[in-house]
C-alpha cells in the first residue's frame, strides 16, 4: 500500500475519494458510466427512427445487457490473464472507437439497425471485458481498510449515472440528436484513459486469493448457497424483467402513441431519469420509517399503477408525471433491492 | 442477474408489443410486476431471519 494511502484517516462512507489515484479513477468512472446510460436510451431513440418494429427496439437493451451475464466469468478470467492496467485502457479505447463510429454513423444519416445493434453490443463486451480488472485495482488504490466503503461508492457512481444518464441524454436529444449522444458517450471514456496512466502497474503474475475469477465464482457459489441472498439475486432478475418493458418500448411509444419528435422524446427520457433523481434524495427518509420489505411493496405497486397510467395516456403532458413516478419507483425498488444484496455480502 | 433479467425482459416485452400494442405491453408488464411483487412477499423474503 502506498504511503499516501497509509496515511489516510478513517472515516465515513466517503472516506476512500480522499485517496487522489482512487478520487479520479471514481470521477472518471462516474463520468463513463453517465455517458452509458446516456447511449442506451439514445439508441433506443435512434432505433425508432430505422424501424417501426417494437422487437428491434426491445433489442437495443438486448444487445445492452447479453455481455454482462454472458461474458462476466471470462471476463474475469481475462483479467487475471493479462496486465490490468493495459486491458482497461484498451477496452476503453475499443468503446471510445466504437461510439464515434456509431455517432458519425447516425449525424451523416447511414446508420443501419445491424450497425446500431451491433455497435452498441460490441461497446457492452469492451465494458464488460473491462469491469473486472477495475473491480481487482480497487484494493489495491485503497487498501484493505477502505475496501468496502470503495465497493460502497461504485454503488453510489451506478445510482447517480442511472439517475441523470437518461435525464441528460433526454435534453441533449431534445435540442441535438442521438449521433451527437454518441459523440459525448465517446468523450466520456477519455476522462479513464487519461487516468488508467497514474494507475499501479499490476503484473497479471497474482496469486490465487488475488484472482478477480476466483473471487466472482465464489462470489455466485455463496450468493446460490445462502437463501437470502439467493432470493434477492431472484427479485432483482423478475425486477429488471418485467420492468424492462417500459424503456424497451418508451421510444415507440413516444413516437406512435404520443405523436412527439425528439425533443418530445426527451423530455419523456428526462423524466424517467428525474424521477429517479428524486428518489435517491427521498429514499433515506422511507429507509427510517418503513421496512425494506414494505418499501420494495410499494414501489412495486406504484411502477405498476405508473405504468398502466402511462400506457393509457395520450399526450406528452400527462405521461410526464406518469415517467417521474415510474422513474421514481424503479429507482427505489432497485436501490432498496441492490442495498440489502450487498449488506448481507460477507466481506 | 440484472443483465439476465434486463436482456431477457427487454425481448419479450418487444416481442409482445409486436404481437398486441405497445399499450396492451405496459399493461400487461404493470400486471406482471404488481403480481410478482406480491410473490416476492410471499415466496422470496429478503430477511435473513425468515430463513
Amino acid at each position: 500500500m502506498s504511503e499516501e494511502v497509509s496515511a489516510q484517516i478513517t472515516g465515513g462512507p466517503w472516506s476512500p475519494l480522499r485517496i487522489a489515484i482512487y478520487r479520479s479513477i471514481w470521477i472518471a468512472a462516474l463520468v463513463s458510466n453517465v455517458g452509458t446510460f446516456m447511449h442506451i436510451v439514445a439508441a433506443g431513440w435512434a432505433m425508432t427512427s430505422l424501424t417501426d418494429s417494437p422487437t428491434l427496439v426491445g433489442l437495443v437493451q438486448t444487445s445492452w445487457a447479453v455481455p454482462g451475464f454472458v461474458l462476466a466469468l471470462h471476463a474475469g478470467a481475462f483479467a487475471d490473464m493479462v496486465e490490468r492496467r493495459r486491458l482497461i485502457a484498451i477496452t476503453q479505447i475499443a468503446a471510445l472507437v466504437i461510439a464515434v463510429v456509431l455517432g458519425v454513423l447516425e449525424l451523416t444519416g447511414n446508420l443501419s439497425v445491424f450497425a446500431l445493434l451491433m455497435g452498441t453490443f460490441l461497446e457492452s463486451v469492451a465494458l464488460t471485458i473491462a469491469a473486472p480488472a477495475f473491480m481487482a485495482l480497487t484494493p489495491q488504490l485503497v487498501g484493505t481498510q477502505y475496501l468496502s466503503q470503495a465497493f460502497g461508492l461504485d454503488s453510489v457512481s451506478r445510482n447517480i449515472a442511472q439517475s441523470v444518464g437518461p435525464a441528460l441524454a433526454g435534453l441533449v436529444i431534445a435540442f441535438t440528436s442521438p449521433g451527437a449522444v454518441f459523440i459525448l458517450n465517446a468523450i466520456t471514456f477519455v476522462g479513464i484513459l487519461l487516468v488508467v496512466r497514474k494507475l499501479p502497474l499490476v503484473t497479471s503474475d497474482v496469486d490465487d486469493s488475488a484472482k478477480i475469477n476466483q473471487v466472482i465464482k465464489a462470489g455466485i457459489r455463496h450468493v446460490f448457497h445462502t437463501a437470502h441472498l439467493r432470493n434477492i439475486a431472484l427479485r432483482l432478475a423478475l425486477v429488471f424483467a418485467t420492468t424492462a418493458s417500459l424503456t424497451a418500448v418508451l421510444p415507440i411509444v413516444a413516437k406512435e402513441s404520443l405523436n412527439v419528435d425528439s425533443s418530445g422524446f426527451g423530455v419523456l427520457s428526462g423524466a424517467l431519469g428525474l424521477g429517479s433523481v428524486v428518489a435517491v434524495w427521498l429514499l433515506p427518509v422511507f429507509r427510517t420509517r418503513v421496512s425494506h420489505e414494505m418499501v420494495t411493496f410499494a414501489a412495486t405497486c406504484l411502477w405498476s399503477i405508473a405504468t398502466v397510467g402511462f400506457a393509457l395516456t395520450q399526450s406528452l403532458l400527462p405521461a410526464v408525471p406518469m415517467l417521474l413516478l415510474c422513474g421514481a419507483a424503479l429507482m427505489v425498488l432497485v436501490n432498496v433491492l441492490f442495498t440489502e444484496f450487498i449488506s448481507d455480502l460477507p466481506q | 442477474m440484472v443483465w439476465l433479467g434486463t436482456s431477457v425482459g427487454a425481448f419479450a416485452w418487444g416481442l409482445t408489443a409486436s404481437s398486441t400494442s405497445v399499450r396492451v405491453a405496459l399493461i400487461i408488464s404493470a400486471a406482471v410486476t404488481a403480481g410478482i411483487g406480491v410473490l416476492n412477499r410471499v415466496a422470496l423474503p429478503m430477511s435473513a431471519e425468515t430463513n
